[in-house]
């Protein structure tokens, strides 16, 4: 049973910079979080499975009964802070992966990213297309732990929380650039599109959005919500008397709450409030006197809970470093792990002998090297801009990198040649890639790109500096390998990492080609803020029609299909006119002591622990 | 003299402010505090920006958030800290205040034992010099002073705690362990010791057949898994520790210091074969500090009643011994309790953490589980810092056994022994002192990589993680504790010097 | 980190002490403090640890600029750094064996994308070997200007420049190397690097020679000098310091060796030298979890850490005793 817990689509794809930090950075050797975060940008990657959904969720594995004992599960090293993770302070990873387990919520991610519906929790339906409007349906018996049942409340007040109109006027819509946030809350999506918020009764288990515009990602807008009783008693009112505000439109009595949104959950560490204060709507909940500042936290099954129990009774979170947890693992400091994916690191997992168990696997973030399309750039010149990008491709050993890189610690690790799809979406990356690449580029062709460099009439060594942010070994291995292959047809190879690369070079186009990754979460549109037209995202001014087009078909409707027919065009389309090289997912590592069955790594951002409650000790 | 100090403590305080600017300035440009944001491709990044900067303070001019630090800040002297909110929406008073709790008992310790080894090494170095065991000890101090920390910590947790706690299960050793051992330690002792041939070649011998008889019985009765002292060795080791205690301060033939030292030992004796059985059940901190209070209470009783005119002496000898036995007492009762501990924690030594989360258990087996915690951080602390302190203590001590007063004790025939006891030691651990204040203040703030190799949440991991996001409130508060420390130890080196010598004092 | 500063305190306690002592045989004028240098270095000469030390600093030396060259200048060592070459041995294990001796294709072995590890470990040695002396020389000429001229002088110089010390002393190592890596970037590399080190390092240094000028200034030689009409700075150059050069040189060799030290540590936190550049402490930070899968990554440049620290401390050592008329030679 694991529920995202974080409220916003954003939610996997924020979490990415923290968790690249946490697992797929591997070759980051500080442990320093900016550095490491500094490695990785993010990207909410649009893939919704075509394939067989059940194979990628949760399974049911039985489990009818909380069985004592205890599982020792470490995310990284950052402390606990406390039970609203949604505040734009508290909001990480660390509290996420902590948070999902304490909140229910309609959907969650299955291992390859694909939306899973959690009916145990509630279901919704498409009611209509146009207008969007969903209806969502709460479980009967849904309720927190202290009884009160989770209802429309509580996503009322995470509606209001997100600082619509009549809360922070300008604010949410972005037409008042001086209006400032009532509620600290990290996002602002329901605000922005959900005009009317969550429509239903005072204290039903039933309520209607509607959105002003089709939205692909509807199903990833909500998702869990906090307890409105408990904010509401802590403001100083009745329970349900914030709902009723919210309905009411009473923005006073709505504000009211915001202290203790903004703060009252937000603990010193190793202080824990009363348990009355943080009920759960999950397997599990805090325990009592289970916080060690700096130590430990320890969730304890939720008794109360509806669904199916917790596996195990307490599941401990230690707080360690990347480049400590084997040893911790080793030691049974712990029992699960998800280090940096390092070659040694696998040898010192393989040391460690049968006691052990790891999985090795991809993860939703990907690799890639991307040209710099400006018109003053050497590959971004109209004239011969793309004949030199051709050229490039055609020396960059993509193999080679994967090979020696990559293969040392995920064996299956394959080249990419996608971008909105992955490697392991077996079916869907076939269909992708067959229609829009023909291979060209999967073999170093050094004769074929020096011959297309003499055609462009560009005089050699023509200089490429790569830019990638300062203090990632891999990325400085990747750039070594380009460089002893690439020199041979005529590319001066410079490795210029910088440690404001993204904050300063990147944007400015202040390099001739940018390495770094993104990090997919289950989002089906962000794609377009990369490869649109002078989109945010898009650092290389890349711009094209074609890839427009294709775009506002996708994002304006619901069909698959169509997602899918409009992705093979972009795709086509970003390999013919090179908008940049992909080249791998990053690796992942699980490992975990051999007497926990149904330990499952997954490719996306929730880390292993996104079905700990299925976790039990022999 | 007070006025030296009172414009002191004005400057340092200024020196403190200036400092504080300096280091805010330079905080809040070290780096991009919305660089994790700016990477980012999600629909609410804006908003997540708008957030932070509105949080953060970073929409106003730099000496305005610096402004709201020091009002802030400077409540600290009516006592009423505010030293803000950290990136994470936390408290950075609660914050600081875990940090520094859990670092102090990390440096104590280690601190407390650098000092107690590295004093002994120096000394026995200065006074072997150029022998084979200062070379050693020489190299093994520069080889551990050289030894990155996380490498030292990468070796300790394989193999002080995976291995150790593979072999606890059984608690056996080889013939060929317990005859390397006996080896290594017969030939260390015999070279600390020193003398001719044959005088090394006795302690060589002896060393190596006690340690295998030992090692042997210890083995037997797999001893490791089931230690205690028990009271007869508790009692032979009392005896050991008031004899030893005697031999340093004034020698067997002033019988008012021994009749002292052997009634507080009487008494330690006696007091603690009555409470042992007590406190086997149960203690708490408060208990043991009250008796040690009383263990003091009759050294010091027994020192003014029978020392007559060594009085002084007398009291200061009677005060240690007392002091050592009751650290005995403590260790025999952890250690009987340690096969209980065992059978709760199978694998007892853990790589990281301050604490077994979730254990509840007695007083005793809390106090172990504390312990078990800090035994691989404090070695590896203590291990770099015994190397300065060999180092200084020696040069110390050389430079003291060169002076002429000591010339002149030796050519009045009093033995080398008393020589050094009486006359050099106390002379060479003076300049020790300044090193001492200094050291402490930087290991609070010096120990971030020990912190992170064995997952402690101390200062260093406070600066650190405030430093790589960008904020000042956490990297403030941790200056404020280190700077105060420093300018305070600096401060008070200076008035020594000032004491030491005159002609610096103005 | 803060093993530079304390040196200074002990020293400038007992050498004010030994100035009290010894001040009869030490009537030193300028030719006085010649043969003293004879002497001293005679001392030295004798120090089996140091002159042993010595030379194998010198070969270490030698080894990491000749072999894989320096600048523009090539090695004699065929390799790079930077070109990646076909993996020999399985994960790259060193090819060099003792018995019977040959060094094989890589002597160090390779690393993960096949980049020869005696080349990288010998640029490290260089980068660290270059760190580590530009910040003992810095460092010392910072420290010895600052305590000279306060100690010297006195009064209000003595008072603001005694502050200065102190505000160095309270700013935190990591925060300016965060601010200086940042400014800098990868372009004044690892002098950047260097000089931000000295620029913290020099404190203790300062407060050593300072303590030993105070006395030094009152003796009588200094007072003759004064007497003639020599101006300040001639007596602080060529009466007082020659003086405390036993001191000054001393922490010089300690400055150095806790730089390399310093640096590892900065790296290993992602402050300090960055890929593609390298530096020892860089190399075994990349490399911690290498222990037990590739200890070669691991060890080979941690031999040379704790070799270069170890023999500086040892030279150090032959220095200090040489520099101290009372100690004797076996």
């Amino acid at each position: 049973m694991k529920l995202q817990g974080t409220k916003a689509s954003l939610g996997l794809a924020l979490s990415g910079v923290l968790l690249l930090a946490a697992c797929t950075s591997p070759e980051a050797t500080d442990s320093s979080a900016a550095g490491d975060a500094s490695a990785t940008a993010t990207e909410s990657m649009s893939e919704e499975m075509a394939g067989d959904a059940g194979s990628t969720c949760l399974q049911d594995v039985g489990i009818t009964e909380t069985q004592d004992g205890e599982v020792r599960y470490t995310a990284g090293p950052v402390d606990w802070s406390g039970y609203n993770s949604i505040t734009a302070d508290t909001y990480s990873t660390y509290n996420s992966v902590i948070a999902a387990h304490m909140f229910g919520s309609f959907v969650y991610f299955g291992t390859d990213g694909t939306i899973c519906d959690n009916t145990e929790f509630g279901t919704y339906e498409v009611l209509s297309e146009d207008p969007l409007t969903v209806r969502y349906t709460i479980a009967d018996d849904a309720a927190w732990s202290d009884g009160t049942p989770v209802t429309i409340n509580d996503y009322l007040m995470d509606w209001a929380a997100q600082n619509p109109e009549f809360v922070a006027p300008g604010y949410a819509s972005g037409e008042d650039p001086e209006a400032s946030p009532v509620f600290n809350h990290v996002s602002t999506s329901l605000a922005q599109y959900v005009l009317e918020g969550p429509e239903g009764e005072l204290g039903s288990k039933e309520f209607t959005i509607t959105y002003t515009d089709p939205n692909p990602d509807y199903k990833i807008n909500v998702t869990t919500a906090l307890p409105e009783h408990v904010i509401a008693e802590q403001s100083g009112l009745e329970p349900g008397a914030l709902a009723q505000a919210v309905l009411d439109r009473d923005a006073d009595t709505v504000t009211s709450a915001a202290d203790f949104w903004n703060e009252g959950w937000i603990f010193n560490p190793g202080e824990l409030p009363d348990s009355s204060l943080m009920p759960s709507s999950g397997p599990y909940m805090v325990k009592e006197g289970g916080w060690q500042a700096g130590n430990s936290l320890t969730l304890t099954a939720n008794d109360s809970y509806w669904g199916t129990p917790a596996g195990t009774r307490d599941l401990v979170f230690r707080f360690i470093d990347e480049a400590q947890q084997v040893q911790a693992l080793g030691n049974s400091d712990v029992q699960v792990i998800q280090p940096q994916a390092t070659v040694d690191t696998v040898g010192q997992l393989e040391a460690l002998g049968s006691a052990v168990s790891m999985e090795s696997g991809s993860s939703l973030t990907w690799e890639h090297l991307d040209f710099n399309h400006r018109e003053n750039n050497v590959f971004g010149d109209p004239e011969t801009g793309l004949t030199l990008r051709e050229a490039f491709a055609y020396c960059v050993p993509r193999q080679q990198i994967v090979d020696t890189l990559i293969a040392p610690m995920a064996p299956d690790t394959v080249v990419m040649n996608a971008r909105e799809v992955f490697p392991f979406q077996t079916e869907k990356y076939e269909e992708v890639t067959s229609a829009s690449y023909d291979g060209r580029y999967d073999q170093v062709d050094i004769d074929m790109a020096t011959q297309l460099v003499e055609e462009s009439g560009v005089a050699t060594p023509i200089e490429v500096r790569i830019g990638y942010g300062a203090g990632n070994q891999r990325r400085a291995e990747t750039v070594a390998a380009i460089q002893a292959s690439c020199g041979d047809a005529g590319f001066d190879v410079i490795d210029s990492s910088s440690d404001t690369f993204f904050s300063e070079e990147l944007g400015n186009g202040d390099y001739e080609i940018a390495l770094f990754a993104w990090a997919g979460s289950g989002q089906i549109t962000s794609g377009e803020n990369i490869y649109g037209t002078n989109k945010g995202q898009n650092f290389g001014a890349y711009s094209n029609e074609t890839v427009d087009e294709a775009w506002a078909t996708l994002v304006a409707t619901l069909d698959e299909d169509v997602h899918l027919e409009q992705t093979k065009i972009i795709e086509k389309e970003l390999w013919d006119t090179l908008f940049g090289i992909p080249l791998y997912a990053h690796p992942s590592i699980v490992a975990f002591d051999s007497t926990l069955s149904n330990v499952r790594a997954t490719a996306t951002q929730d880390q292993v622990s996104w079905n700990a409650p299925q976790w039990v000790a022999e | 003299m007070l006025k030296f100090i009172a414009k002191r403590l004005g400057i340092s305080l200024a020196i403190l402010v200036l400092g504080s600017l300096l280091l805010y300035v330079l905080v809040i440009n070290s780096g991009d505090p919305l660089e994790d944001l700016r990477e980012s491709n999600d629909p609410n990044r804006e908003n997540r920006i708008r957030q932070r900067i509105e949080n953060m303070g970073l929409n106003q001019p730099w000496y305005e958030r610096y402004w709201d630090w020091l009002t802030g800040a400077s409540k600290c002297l009516v006592g009423q800290c505010d030293l803000g909110t950290a990136v994470n929406g936390q408290s950075v008073n609660a914050l600081v205040a875990t940090a520094a709790a859990s670092t102090l008992r990390l440096v104590v310790i280690a601190s407390l034992a650098a000092i107690v080894i590295g004093v002994a090494l120096g000394i026995i170095t200065a006074i072997r010099q150029y022998s084979g065991f200062d070379y050693g000890v020489t190299l093994m101090a520069f080889m551990f002073f050289s030894l990155p920390v996380f490498w030292l910590g990468v070796l300790l947790k394989h193999y002080a705690a995976i291995e150790f706690n593979n072999w606890i299960v059984d608690a056996e050793f080889s013939w060929a362990v317990i005859l390397g051992i006996a080896a290594v330690l017969a030939i260390v002792l015999q070279a600390a010791m020193g003398g001719d041939l044959k005088r090394r070649g006795i302690t060589a011998g002896a060393m190596f057949g006690g340690v295998v008889a030992i090692l042997f019985y210890f083995d037997m009765v797999t001893w490791f898994r089931h230690p205690a002292l028990g009271i007869p060795v508790y009692i032979l080791s009392v005896i050991g520790v008031a004899v030893l205690v005697i031999v340093m301060t004034s020698g067997f033939h002033n019988h008012r210091v021994r009749n002292a030292v052997a009634a507080t030992a009487v008494v330690a004796i006696i007091g603690y074969v009555a409470t042992r059985g007590f406190l086997m059940q149960g203690g708490s901190i408060l208990l043991l500090l009250l008796l040690l209070v009383v263990a003091i209470g009759v050294a010091v009783a027994a020192g003014q009643l029978l020392g007559g005119f060594s009085r002084r002496q007398a009291t200061f000898a009677s005060i240690i011994t007392s002091v050592l036995a009751s650290l005995l007492a403590m260790a025999d009762l952890l250690l009987s309790n340690w096969s209980q501990y065992l059978s709760e924690q199978p694998r007892p030594i853990p790589t990281i953490g301050s604490a077994t989360p979730n254990y509840e258990s007695t007083f005793w087996m809390m106090t172990i589980d504390a312990l078990t915690h800090l035994v691989l951080p404090t070695v590896a602390l203590m291990l770099i810092s015994v190397a300065s302190y060999t180092r200084y203590t020696r040069a110390s001590m050389l430079d003291v056994l060169n002076q002429d007063y000591i010339r002149t004790a030796r050519s009045k025939g009093i033995s080398e022994r008393k020589v050094i006891t009486r006359h050099a030691l106390r002379n060479s651990l003076i300049p020790l002192a300044t090193i001492v204040a200094f050291d402490f203040a930087g290991l609070i703030g010096g120990a971030v990589i020990t912190e992170t190799v064995f997952g402690w949440q101390g200062m260093g991991n406070l600066f650190r993680t405030g430093l790589a996001a960008v904020d000042p409130a956490p990297v403030m508060a941790f200056y404020l504790v280190t700077g105060t420390a420093a300018v305070i130890m600096n401060m008070l080196a200076d008035i020594a010097y000032a004491i030491l010598d005159p002609r610096i004092a103005r | 980190m803060t093993n530079t500063n304390d040196p200074a305190e002990l020293d400038e306690v007992h050498e004010a002490d030994y100035e009290i002592e010894s001040m009869p045989d030490e009537t030193s004028t300028t030719d006085k403090s010649y043969s003293q240098g004879q002497l001293v270095l005679r001392r030295f000469f004798r120090h089996r640890g140091a002159m042993v030390s010595l030379t194998i600093l010198v070969f270490i030396t030698l080894l990491a600029f000749t072999s894989i060259g320096f600048g523009p200048i090539p090695g004699w060592w065929g390799k790079n750094h930077i070109d990646l070459y076909p993996i020999v041995e399985v994960a790259g294990a060193p090819t060099l064996t003792l018995w019977p001796f040959s060094l094989g294709e890589h002597p160090f072995g390779q690393t993960t994308i096949g980049k020869d590890y005696f080349a990288l470990v010998m640029l490290g040695t260089q980068n660290s070997l270059a760190i580590a002396f530009t910040v003992g020389l810095a460092a010392t000429l910072i420290g010895t200007f600052i305590g000279a001229t306060a100690g010297y002088f006195r009064g209000l110089s003595e008072a603001f420049l005694m502050r200065v010390t102190d505000l160095f002393i309270i700013i935190p190592t990591l925060v300016l190397a965060a601010v200086l890596g940042r400014m800098a970037g990868n372009v004044g590399g690892i002098f950047a690097l260097a000089g931000m080190l000295a620029l913290v390092s020099w404190t203790g240094l300062a407060r050593l020679v300072r303590g030993e000028v105070l006395s030094l200034r009152e003796r009588e030689f200094v007072a003759a000098a004064r007497a003639v009409g020599t101006s300040p700075w001639r007596i602080i150059v060529r009466h007082i310091l020659p003086n405390a050069l036993g001191t000054i040189i001393v922490n010089a060799t300690l400055l150095i060796s806790s730089a390399i030290l310093v640096e590892t540590a900065l790296s290993y936190l992602g402050f300090g030298v960055r890929p593609p550049n390298t530096s020892l402490g860089l190399l075994i930070s990349e490399n911690q979890n290498a222990l037990s899968t590739r200890p070669w990554l691991f060890w080979w440049p941690g031999v040379f850490i704790v070799g270069i620290a170890l023999v500086v401390n040892f030279i150090g050592d032959g220095l200090r005793d040489a520099f101290d008329p009372r100690q004797q030679m076996d």
